[in-house]
C-alpha cells in the first residue's frame, strides 16, 4: 500500500469534517443520555444507537486510514456503548469518560486538520499513525471500567434498527406476483446499503447491473450518471420491468456485499399515494421506514437510465407529487454541494453590491435625460430587479444557521456547572436562525462570556436556590430569532438578577463614578456599568469566569459587527443578555444625514428616533446643551463637531445610542434611509477613528458610515464634571 | 476449502492476506503483478482472485478484463483502498464479483471467499 497513495488531501478534508460532524452527534447522544440517567430514567435506545453509531462511524473511517490511535479509542468506546444498548448500564464514571475520549478526539481532529493544512495526506497519516499515549490511557480507562461484554467488532447488519424488514413489502409485493402472475410488470426496487458501506456508488452499480440481468431498467434515482460520478448515498430506487418474482430479485440483491435492505414493490401499489394529499406523496404503502424520510417519489422527473429512449410510459413525470418538489435530490448533502472559498463569496458579494449600486445611477441618470422612452426604462428595471435577486442570492450563500455555534454550548455549560458545583438546565431555541458567517464569527466569544457568566454568577448554588424556594437546577435558556434585518439571541436565565447595589458600589470603588453621581443614577445606568473595563461583581474568582476579559471586551466585540448588547435584570428572578446584531456584515441599513454638502451614513441599527431642532433653543446642563427626548436629558452634539467641520444651520438632531449611551447629533438635512453596501476603508486610509466604513450610493456620490458607538465613547467621556 | 490467488505487488499486503487465508484452511497462490496473475490462473486454475488494482506495469483492471477474456466464469475480488470508487466501478462493469477495502478487515476477506468460492 505504501507505494500508492490513494487518499487525496479532500479525501482527509472530507473524512475530518464528517469526523467533527460525528463527534458532535455524539456529544449530543451523551448528553442526552446523562440528562436521562440524572432523571433517573433508562435512556432512549434511539439515542443509545445513535452514540454507538457515531462511534463505530467514526472507528470506521480513522481506521481506514491509518489513525490508529482514534481507532482504538473509538472502538472502545463503542464497546462501551454496545454495552449499554444490551442494556448493560453504564457508570456515571464511565460517561465522564466517554466525554473525555471524545474530548480528545475533537482536539486531535483539530490538530490533524492543521496538519492536513500544513504538511499534506503525508503529514497527516505519519502524525496520526504516531503513539498517543492519552489516547492509550483512555482505551485502557474505558476497557478497564468499561462493562461491555463483548470484545470483537460486531458489525450490527440486520439487527440495526434503522434497517427494519421491509415486511410489509414483501407481503404487497408477493401479492402482487399472486394476482399478475408471471408475466412481465413493473416494479418498485428500493435498496438499502450498509451505512458503513465503504463504495456505495460501486455497490449501486452493482445492484443496477444485476437488475439489468432480470429485467429492464425504466429509471433509476441516483441515475447511472450519478451513479458513475459516485453520487449515491445509502439509499437506490429502481423502477424495473421484469418477469422475474420478488423473491428471486431479492435473493439476487442480497448477494451483493453490503446491501442490508431490499424492498420490492409492484408499481401500481407505488402509485396509490400518488394524487392523495400532499403528506402521503411518496409513501409506499407498508412501506417500512425506507421512503418516510423523503418524501419523494421515487418516479419523479429525473435519474432517466441513459439508452433508455423516449416511449416508456412513466406515471410520475414532472407535474406529480407536490409533496417533493423543492426539495433536494436525494444524494445528500454532500454530494450536491460544491465547497467555496469565503474570499470568492465576499467578492461575488461585494460585486453584486456594486451592481446594485449602478443600476440605481443607472435610473437616476435615465430619469435625469427625460428620454421618455419606456423600453429602456423597463430594460433598467428589469435589471434592477435581477441585481437585486442576484444579491439577494448571494447574501444566502453566505448565511450559516446558528446550529452550527450553539452546538457546543450544551457540553460547556454541562462542564461548567459542573467545575461550579451547580445544576444547570440549558435550552437552546431558534437554533435554526441564519447569519452571515462573519458576523458569526465574531460573536461566539461574546456568547460564551455570557454564558459562562450566566452560569457562574447567574445562577445561585442548588442550596441557596432550594433556600428561596426555586428548583435546585437553574435554567438558562439560549434564544436566537429573526426581527426584519436583525437576529436577536438572548441569554436568559431565572438566578439571582443583577445586585444592583453592589454594582453601585463598585462603580465608586472603581472610581467609574462619584458617590453622588452615582447616588443619582437609575438602576439600569447602574447595571451598565458592568460593561465598564475592568469591572467585575464576584467577590470570588472561580476556576473557570476567572479575571481578565471583562464584559466591556464583549460588548466591543459586539458592537464591532454591527450589534448591540443590553442587559436586563430583575432581582432575584434572573438577568437577560440581549444581543441584536446585523443579518449580515455587507449590507446596513443606515439613514443618510447631511452635513453641509457632505452626506454621512448612520446604521439605522443604532438610531433611536429624529427630531426637528433649533439648536439655539436647547436648554443646558452643566453649559452643554441637551435635547429632552421625552423627560431625559440626552446630550446634543453638532455632527460638525465630531467630524471637526465648519460650523453650519442645524435643523434635525439624530438619536443615537450604543452601549448604554446616546447622544443627540445635530444634522444639516435628513435624506431617508437606504440599505448601503458597506466598503472598507482599510486599504487606502488605515483605520479612521469614528468611521466604520463608506459606501457609494445612487449618484456615485460617496458617503462615510459612522462608527456611532466610537463616536460616543468620545463625546461623552469628556465631561468629567 | 477454496484455492484462492493473491495479487498484489506489495509483498506485504500480499502476506498478510496470505498468512489470514492460509490460517483459515485455504490454498493460497501468490502472484506480484498482472503478467504473473494470468499465468498462475492458467496453470492452477484457482477459485477466487483476489486482485489488487493499482500495481506497476499491469494495473489490476486490465489484468482483470484479460482474465475475464481468458476465462469468463472467472471470479475476482479487487483489493481496493478508499477514494478509487471510479476505478472499482470500471472493475464491476469488467465483470468484478465483488471488492474488500484496505486496511483489511479479516472477516470481510474471508466472507467474500465463502460468498465467491463456496
Amino acid at each position: 500500500m505504501s507505494d500508492t497513495f490513494p487518499f487525496t488531501e479532500d479525501d482527509f478534508a472530507v473524512l475530518l469534517a464528517e469526523g467533527e460532524e460525528l463527534v458532535a452527534a455524539l456529544e449530543a447522544a451523551l448528553l442526552a443520555m446523562e440528562t436521562s440517567f440524572r432523571q433517573g430514567q433508562v435512556p432512549d435506545p434511539e439515542v443509545v444507537a445513535a452514540a454507538f453509531r457515531a462511534a463505530h462511524t467514526l472507528k470506521g473511517s480513522s481506521a481506514a486510514v491509518g489513525l490508529r490511535a482514534l481507532s482504538a479509542l473509538t472502538h472502545a468506546m463503542e464497546s462501551v456503548l454496545d454495552g449499554v444498548r444490551h442494556g448493560d448500564g453504564l457508570t456515571g464514571g464511565e460517561l465522564e469518560l466517554l466525554f473525555r475520549a471524545l474530548d480528545h478526539i475533537r482536539g486531535q481532529l483539530v490538530r490533524l486538520s492543521e496538519v492536513l493544512g500544513e504538511g499534506g495526506p503525508e503529514a497527516l497519516v505519519r502524525v496520526g499513525g504516531e503513539e498517543d499515549p492519552r489516547a492509550g490511557e483512555l482505551v485502557h480507562l474505558l476497557t478497564g471500567a468499561g462493562s461491555a461484554p463483548g470484545e470483537g467488532d460486531r458489525l450490527p447488519v440486520s439487527a440495526q434498527r434503522d434497517h427494519v424488514p421491509p415486511e410489509g413489502g414483501d407481503h404487497l409485493a408477493a401479492e402482487g406476483d399472486r394476482l399478475r402472475g408471471t408475466s412481465e410488470r413493473v416494479l418498485q426496487v428500493e435498496v438499502r446499503f450498509h451505512e458503513q458501506c465503504p463504495m456505495p456508488a460501486v455497490r449501486a452499480y452493482q445492484v443496477v447491473m444485476a437488475l439489468e440481468d432480470v429485467g429492464e431498467i425504466l429509471e433509476s434515482d441516483p441515475s447511472l450518471e450519478e451513479i458513475e460520478g459516485e453520487q449515491v448515498d445509502r439509499v437506490l430506487r429502481v423502477i424495473l420491468e421484469t418477469a422475474l418474482p420478488a423473491d428471486q430479485i431479492r435473493a439476487r440483491l442480497a448477494r451483493i456485499s453490503d446491501v442490508v435492505g431490499v424492498m420490492v414493490d409492484a408499481r401500481e401499489e407505488a402509485a396509490v399515494g400518488r394524487g392523495g394529499p400532499p403528506g402521503e406523496a411518496g409513501r409506499l404503502p407498508g412501506g417500512g421506514g425506507l421512503l418516510g424520510g423523503y418524501g419523494r417519489p421515487a418516479s419523479e422527473g429525473r435519474g432517466r437510465v441513459p439508452g433508455e429512449g423516449g416511449g416508456v410510459p412513466r406515471e410520475g413525470g414532472a407535474g406529480s407529487g407536490g409533496a417533493g418538489l423543492g426539495i433536494p435530490p436525494g444524494a445528500g448533502g454532500l454530494s450536491r454541494s460544491v465547497r467555496v472559498d469565503v474570499r470568492i463569496l465576499d467578492e461575488l458579494m461585494n460585486l453584486a453590491g456594486e451592481l446594485v449600486i449602478q443600476r440605481t445611477r443607472l435610473g437616476r441618470l435615465l430619469s435625469d435625460a427625460q428620454l421618455q422612452d419606456d423600453d429602456l426604462e423597463r430594460a433598467v428595471e428589469d435589471i434592477g430587479r435581477v441585481a437585486a435577486q442576484l444579491q439577494e442570492q448571494v447574501m444566502k450563500t453566505r448565511m450559516v444557521p446558528l446550529e452550527n455555534l450553539f452546538r457546543r454550548f450544551p457540553r460547556m455549560v454541562r462542564d461548567l456547572a459542573a467545575a461550579a458545583g451547580k445544576e444547570v438546565n440549558l435550552v437552546v431555541r431558534g437554533e435554526r436562525t441564519e447569519l452571515d458567517r462573519a458576523v458569526m464569527e465574531e460573536i461566539g466569544d461574546p456568547l460564551v462570556h455570557i454564558l459562562r457568566n450566566a452560569v457562574d454568577h447567574g445562577l445561585e448554588s442548588p442550596a441557596e436556590r432550594e433556600a428561596v424556594g426555586k428548583p435546585r437546577a437553574g435554567t438558562i435558556v439560549l434564544e436566537a430569532q429573526h426581527e426584519e434585518n436583525y437576529v436577536l439571541i438572548s441569554v436568559r436565565d431565572d438566578g439571582r438578577g443583577i445586585d444592583v447595589e453592589r454594582v453601585r458600589g463598585k462603580a465608586i470603588a472603581a472610581g467609574l463614578v462619584s458617590a453622588d453621581e452615582a447616588r443619582e443614577l437609575a438602576d439600569p445606568d447602574v447595571i451598565n456599568f458592568i460593561f465598564a473595563p475592568g469591572f467585575s461583581t464576584s467577590d470570588r474568582v472561580t476556576e473557570v469566569s476567572g479575571r481578565g476579559v471583562g464584559l466591556d471586551v464583549v460588548r466591543r466585540n459586539v458592537q464591532r459587527v454591527g450589534g448591540t448588547l443590553e442587559v436586563d435584570s430583575r432581582p432575584g428572578q434572573g438577568a437577560e443578555f440581549r444581543m441584536r446584531l446585523p443579518l449580515t456584515l455587507a449590507i446596513i441599513r443606515c439613514l443618510l444625514c447631511q452635513w453641509g454638502d457632505e452626506i454621512y451614513a448612520l446604521p439605522l441599527g443604532h438610531v433611536d428616533e429624529v427630531a426637528e431642532v433649533d439648536p439655539e433653543g436647547l436648554p443646558t446642563v452643566y453649559q452643554k446643551k441637551v435635547l429632552l427626548v421625552r423627560g431625559n436629558a440626552v446630550p446634543f452634539v453638532p455632527l460638525g463637531d465630531v467630524l471637526g467641520s465648519e460650523p453650519a444651520a442645524i435643523e434635525f438632531a439624530v438619536v443615537v445610542r450604543a452601549a448604554g449611551r446616546q447622544a443627540a447629533l445635530g444634522v444639516t438635512g435628513l435624506l431617508g434611509d437606504q440599505e448601503v453596501v458597506v466598503k472598507d476603508l482599510g486599504a487606502w486610509l488605515g483605520n479612521v477613528r469614528g468611521m466604520a466604513g463608506a459606501t457609494i450610493l445612487g449618484d456615485g456620490r460617496v458617503a462615510l458610515i459612522l462608527d456611532v458607538a466610537a463616536v460616543l465613547r468620545r463625546r461623552t467621556r469628556a465631561p468629567a464634571a | 476449502m477454496a484455492k484462492v490467488l493473491v495479487v498484489d505487488d506489495a509483498a506485504f499486503m500480499r502476506t498478510r492476506l496470505s498468512n489470514l487465508l492460509r490460517q483459515a484452511g485455504h490454498e493460497v497462490l501468490e502472484a506480484n503483478n498482472g503478467f504473473q496473475a494470468l499465468e498462475v490462473y492458467e496453470d492452477q486454475k484457482p477459485d477466487l482472485v483476489f486482485m489488487d488494482i493499482t500495481m506497476p506495469e499491469m494495473d489490476g483492471i486490465e489484468a482483470l478484463k484479460r482474465l475475464r477474456a481468458l476465462d469468463p466464469e472467472a471470479r475476482v475480488v479487487m483489493c481496493t483502498a478508499l477514494g478509487q470508487q471510479s476505478m472499482v466501478i470500471e472493475a464491476v462493469k469488467s465483470g468484478a464479483k465483488d471488492f474488500i477495502v484496505k486496511p483489511f478487515q479479516p472477516e470481510r476477506v474471508l466472507q467474500a471467499v465463502e460468498k465467491w468460492a463456496p
